[in-house]
Formats: C-alpha cells, structure tokens, sequence
C-alpha cells in the first residue's frame, strides 16, 4: 500500500495528480479544511494508544501509516525549509505510529517502532523561492524524519511551480 | 526596549516552554508586564516620577492557537526582541506555531525601519539538545524570509523529566525553575 500525503487545493489535485493517486492502492491524506491541531496531550501514546483523543477526519493518522509498505510519497510547499503547516498538522497528528518506548539507534535517542511495517519517504518541496539555506535544512529535515520513523529515503526534491508535480508523479 | 516572550506550546498549563520563558522572565524582576491599554507599567526601572522613562517591558504571550489576534499581531511588531521557547514536534515547529509564524511573516515583512532581534529555545524529549537543530534552523530560515534579525537558538533535550516533576509531583509551573 501507498500513502500520498499533500497539501494541493482540490482543484490542484485533480489536474496534476494521476488518476493513480486515488486507486485501492493508494492512501490519499489531503487537507478537508477540517484538521485539528495537535495540543500535545500524548493521549495517542498513553490513554489510546495509536488513536488520537481528537475524533476528527485525522484520529487514525498513526494506524494509516502502518498501512503503508511500499512508498510514502509527501508534496509539501517548503515553509522555512520545513513542511507547509497542513502537512506539518498530519505529521504531529501521526506520532502514534512509533511507540512512547525510546531506543537507541545509531547512536541517538528514537522512539521505539510500533508497527512492523516499512516504507521509503519521498518528499517533493514546491515553492518559487526556496533558498538555498531552506533546502539545506529540508534535506536534513527528511533525514531526521526518517530516523525517527526508521524507513528509508528514497528522494528529496524541490520544484518552483507545482505543476512541475505532474511530471515527476506518476 | 520592549521584548515578547512567546510560548509555543498548544498545552494549556504545565508545558515545558512555559517553565523556561517563566524562568528566564524572573531573570528580569525589575520589568514588569506592560499594561493591557499599552500604557506604561510603571514599574521601578526608571522611578516612579519618570515612568515610562526606560521604555523597557517584557510581555508574555501564548500561541496556543494556529492564529494570532490583531492586537497581539500589533504589539508584537512594536517589540526590539522576540523570545520563542516550545516544544519539539516530529524533528520540527509545531503546525499550529509555524501557521503563527507564517502570519506574522505576512505582517512583519511588509514594516520597514525595523531591527527586530529574535532567538528560540527548542526542547524535546529525547536526551540530545542537538536533535532540536532542525526546528532552530528553520527559525533561523523564518527571520531570514521575515526580515528580521536572527539572535541565538537553544535546543534542551531530556525536557520529558520536567514534565514529570511537574505532573508526579502535583507541581505548579510557577514552583519550578530551571536550576531544580
């Protein structure tokens, strides 16, 4: 299973992505204009474990990830070298997918896996000035992520215009 | 000098972030709050027959929220230091700040004649402060796109034993300082 996670208006979404974005082997988490912001409660780690106490349209963003063995791809305007903040709120949303337990991994502190699962992370980062500065610390960024979600990088981009997207997906 | 202290913790009460910016304020006991009509505090700074002498107030502020009133929106731009502390989240700015920080982007660029100093105290749960790096990088990224003039950042790890010490041992924030 897939998982796409992006921050594309509706409209964007359908003119750029191919139709196999949203087939029965992809997850699709896009912004429903809904999304909560995680209040740091650890709810999703101590009272129900993998679940978030905030029951909206992204309370099993943690699970969601598990379903996921293949490649999660993320499109993401870059803000400050980091995601926009809806793909931001998805990934605070998701930290129920490593355990509360911590481990030690490569010589730094992690959290434990919950799930047995793996994916590889690609991140496409659009933006029509994104500094150099900015794309430095990205690279980092998804590094770091990917450490603590124990998966493997596959890609780091970065595009000027979002409809560039529809080349590199597909 | 007019400095904002600005806690970046979603938590109502007992956050990290708070314990730190409480800490760092009591560091500064002779500034006191600037009052709600934006009047001078009158504290001692400058003596009672000359207040509003110094020109000096600290004010605290909480981004709880992924938004930002106009008034704190106005106030802050108004300030010579902005202080962030707040937590770590996922290698990063918590969303519900990074919105904060994105419409203060949109107000603060467009002032001109401002030299605005910023730093931003990261912690986390994880032993090493240096997995706050990121976050601070992206801060440092922020003043760049803003225009604003980047001070210092500090990342703090092993933050989760604070918490702790606040929610075993029924701890108010206020109880606790950075020494304990």
């Amino acid at each position: 299973m897939k998982l796409l996670i992006h921050d594309l208006e509706e409209s964007q979404a359908k003119a750029l992505l191919p139709a196999s974005a949203s087939t029965d082997n992809t997850i699709v988490i896009s912004d429903d204009g809904t999304i909560r912001n995680c209040v740091g409660c650890f709810g999703c780690w101590i009272k129900t474990p993998a679940a978030c106490v905030i029951r909206d349209n992204y309370g099993d963003l943690g699970e969601t990830l598990a379903k996921c063995d293949d490649e999660l791809v993320i499109i993401s305007e870059c803000f400050y070298g980091g995601f926009s903040p809806f793909v931001k709120n998805v990934m605070d949303r998701a930290i129920s997918y490593v355990h509360p337990d911590f481990v030690i991994r490569n010589k730094e502190m992690h959290h434990k896996r919950r799930y047995r699962n793996h994916f590889d992370l690609t991140v496409w980062f659009y933006g029509a000035d994104i500094s150099e500065n900015e794309k430095a610390t990205a690279l980092e960024l998804v590094q770091a992520n990917a450490d603590n979600f124990d998966c493997t990088v596959r890609k780091v981009g970065f595009i000027k215009d979002i409809s560039e997207i529809e080349e590199l997906i597909k | 000098m007019k400095i904002a202290l600005i806690n970046g913790s979603p938590k109502a009460n007992g956050s990290v972030s708070a314990l730190i910016l409480q800490s760092l304020r009591e560091r500064f006991p002779d500034h006191q709050e600037q009052r709600d009509d934006g009047a001078c505090c009158t504290c001692s700074t400058c003596g009672s027959d000359t207040s509003g002498a110094c020109g000096t107030c600290i004010n605290t502020y909480h981004f709880s929220k992924p938004q930002i009133n106009q008034q704190d929106l106005a106030e802050l731009a108004a300030c010579d230091t902005l202080v962030f502390a707040f937590p770590l989240y996922v290698d990063g700015i918590p969303s519900h700040l990074l919105s904060c920080l994105s419409q203060m982007e949109g107000y603060l660029k467009p002032l001109a004649s401002k030299e605005m100093r910023v730093y931003a105290i990261v912690n986390c749960g994880f032993y090493e402060g240096r997995q706050n790096q990121h976050a601070l990088d992206m801060m440092q990224n922020w003043c760049a796109k803003t225009r604003l003039i980047w001070g210092h950042g500090l990342g703090i790890g092993g933050a989760m034993g604070w918490r702790q010490q606040i929610k075993v041992n029924g701890l108010k924030v206020r109880d606790l300082s950075l020494r304990k």
